[in-house]
């Protein structure tokens, strides 16, 4: 039995490629934006990166293609084991509400048969406001003179990643969150890069600096999270 | 055997990791970072800097320039370590602020600059982790100085990519992504809210370390960049940006001024003013603007240092948490009259934020009269200028009268009706006596700072 290759599993997703995996890509933006649930979130952040290799390959060498796509599953580890020595944002198991005034809840309300936070409905206006901008500035206005000729999805999953990383950094109340828009908005960069300069050492630098925005980001939910602020 | 260029990134790499193994003990390793920085200083003073060498494969270019940089920086970061045995500041600081500097000597040593910007950022997001420190809860200010330093990557990156890959007929794109990306690590409007955060959360000596020491390389790249783009001149356009930015960074500085009722928020208002004052030097000749924007930072970083000690011992005095006089809630937090039991503390203190407003026999006031002066000239040319000239000194003299209605109100003959668990100790007094002496004598001999950056101005553009 023979292991499937890099090209084989590129064959095999050929369908995907274009314009699914850019508006893919978009999706889980919004997934990201919009999901209260962290394991949502990070859940989607590493389809995202999958998605985001099936880009990649339009203008990498699909070895290099893979650096990419594993640094970011890599990236979403970190995310998970921080998410989860936080108790995903929840209080800690043996701690009560009532030892926990300083902490505040964020108050949910009712969509139908959803508990929502109360903010989501401003997060889903704004995440539709966005996509309309950012596909009205793909149609009209011209793609970066620097770049060379590249395929309008490539263009549309640049513009939605930056636009949609950094309203996460801008409107998310959570660290976790914003951190993943810091993350999208340097995935949207990474794939811009990419097909301006393919030079292998900056590649790798980029990849190792999206670890390090990980670990940093980690560091700093774990701080927003540490039981000495719960039961302060 | 390390090479020059080898060894400065190396050897605080290893400082940062034994004092990181020290951490156990805060006393220990503020004292060994102390140490280190003083052996690298002391290194870096006998050191030829050689030409060339290679760090994985890529070339590293160790200049004077380089070398009289790292001198002041280690020199400068000395003190914040041994300050820290007195005013902890958790396990983060010494072994984070040493492998920050590892990280900005390979961006300001490597070549090509794609890899210089990327270890720059590198450098900022450790410094994100000594900013936040080992402080639980309020997490924005890193947060934001993350977001900061990842923003202004992509301008720093294709800025590079115009000058190393030599395409022409985009100089325009290469000013304007400089010019942003400039914005964006000054901290000037509309990207000054990162810095404000920061100053509202984080320890003041991570102050001095992250507006004194980070910032001025992250100016000196910008100025390398600028250089390294032969015929390079900022057009007209573009500098009128830079003013603008400059007076709306002014206005917000003179709104928080206004709007002060705590003293970090005073010392953000008044550190505005400086950053913009460094943002204003862009659109002068590239070797004054780096010679100008350098004195400032020498002003600013010994001017926030007195800030930084002064405001720490006044919170201990317990003097109500940092309001400032008049401005407090009740009348058990009014400090009224209580500067008499420690004036030296508050005299130390106002001096500093004296020195970092930049009026005359303070340490600041060689860049803040250079910039002014240069302000002046090139209102000839636009009129943006001259407003920015008029907000610059607006801005100043709103400092300088909260800082004499401060006096006012701390010494004033009323007096102070609370137990006071501090006193001012004998030792202490005549410390800061001493050090307001020397800032006064070199405030009379502000050519030695003025000497040094426009040597080091002309190392970098020889």
């Amino acid at each position: 039995m023979t292991f499937p290759t890099i090209f084989d599993w590129l064959e095999r997703f050929d369908f995907l490629r274009g314009y699914p995996a850019a508006l893919g890509v978009l999706l889980t933006a919004v997934i990201i934006i919009l999901a209260w649930e962290w394991r949502v979130a990070i859940l989607a952040l590493a389809v995202q990166y999958i998605l985001l290799g099936l880009l990649y390959v339009d203008v990498l060498d699909p070895r290099l293609m893979v650096v990419k796509v594993l640094t970011g599953l890599f990236v979403c580890l970190i995310l998970v084991i921080t998410a989860g020595q936080v108790n995903w944002g929840r209080l800690p198991t043996d701690v009560l509400p009532e030892e926990a005034e300083q902490i505040k809840v964020e108050e949910r309300v009712k969509l139908g048969p959803l508990s929502v936070p109360a903010s989501w409905p401003l997060r889903l206006g704004a995440v539709v406001i966005l996509a309309l901008i950012v596909m009205v500035l793909v149609d009209r206005v011209e793609a970066v003179s620097l770049m060379p000729d590249v395929a309008p999805y490539f263009e549309l999953a640049i513009m939605g990643l930056i636009a949609f990383g950094l309203l996460a950094l801008a409107i998310s109340p959570e660290p976790l969150i914003a951190g993943m828009g810091v993350l999208m908005f340097l995935s949207g960069f990474d794939l811009f890069y990419s097909a301006l300069e393919q030079s292998v050492a900056v590649l790798a630098s980029l990849a190792a600096l999206n670890l390090l925005v990980a670990l940093v980001i980690a560091y700093l939910v774990q701080r927003r999270y540490a039981v000495q602020v719960i039961l302060d | 055997m390390l090479a020059g260029a080898q060894f400065l990134v190396v050897g605080p790499l290893l400082a940062a990791l034994l004092t990181g193994l020290l951490g156990r003990w805060p006393r220990v390793t503020a004292v060994a970072g102390a140490a280190a920085a003083g052996l690298l200083a002391g290194w870096l003073w006998q050191v030829e800097p050689s030409s060339s060498s290679s760090f994985v494969g890529r070339l590293l270019l160790f200049s004077e320039g380089v070398q009289q940089l790292f001198l002041f920086l280690y020199l400068g970061v000395l003190p914040l370590f041994l300050l820290s045995t007195v005013f902890p500041q958790g396990r983060k600081f010494v072994p984070g602020s040493l492998m920050a500097l590892a990280l900005f000597a390979l961006a300001l040593l490597i070549r090509p600059f794609m890899l210089g910007s990327l270890f720059l950022v590198a450098g900022l997001l450790i410094t994100a982790v000594v900013v936040q420190g080992d402080n639980a809860g309020h997490i924005q200010g890193a947060l934001r100085y993350v977001a900061q330093a990842v923003i202004a990557l992509p301008f720093l990156l294709v800025a590079s990519w115009v000058i190393e890959s030599e395409a022409t007929g985009i100089s325009a794109t290469f000013s304007t992504v400089l010019i942003l990306s400039s914005f964006i690590l000054l901290a000037s409007f509309p990207f000054h809210v990162w810095a404000t955060s920061l100053l509202n959360e984080v320890s003041p000596l991570v102050w001095a370390f992250v507006f004194g020491l980070v910032q001025l390389i992250g100016v000196n790249f910008i100025y390398l960049l600028l250089t390294a783009q032969p015929a390079f001149a900022l057009e007209a356009q573009l500098s009128q940006l830079v003013l603008v930015s400059v007076c709306l960074t002014l206005l917000v500085a003179i709104l928080l001024l206004a709007t002060a009722v705590t003293i970090r928020r005073f010392v953000a208002g008044i550190l505005l003013i400086d950053l913009a004052s460094v943002v204003a030097t862009l659109p002068l000749l590239p070797e004054l603007g780096w010679a100008t924007a350098v004195t400032l930072h020498v002003g600013r970083f010994i001017a926030l240092i007195m800030v930084a000690v002064g405001f720490l011992l006044l919170q201990r005095a317990n003097f109500g948490s940092d309001w400032l006089p008049n401005q407090a809630e009740s009348e058990a937090a009014t400090p009224k009259g209580s500067g008499w039991q420690t004036p030296l503390t508050l005299l130390f203190f106002i001096f500093g934020c004296l020195s970092l407003l930049g009026v005359p026999l303070t340490v600041g006031f060689g860049g803040r009269s250079q910039i002014f002066i240069a302000l002046v000239s090139l209102s000839e040319q636009t009129a943006v200028a001259w407003w920015a000239a008029c907000l610059l000194a607006l801005a100043i003299g709103m400092g300088l009268l909260i800082c004499l209605r401060g006096v006012q109100q701390w010494f004033s003959p009323e007096a102070y009706q609370h137990d006071l668990t501090f006193t001012e100790p004998r030792p202490l007094q005549i410390v800061l006596s001493f050090i307001v002496v020397v800032c006064l004598f070199l405030s009379f001999r502000l050519d030695v700072i003025t000497d040094f950056s426009r040597q080091l101005a002309q190392y970098f553009f020889s």
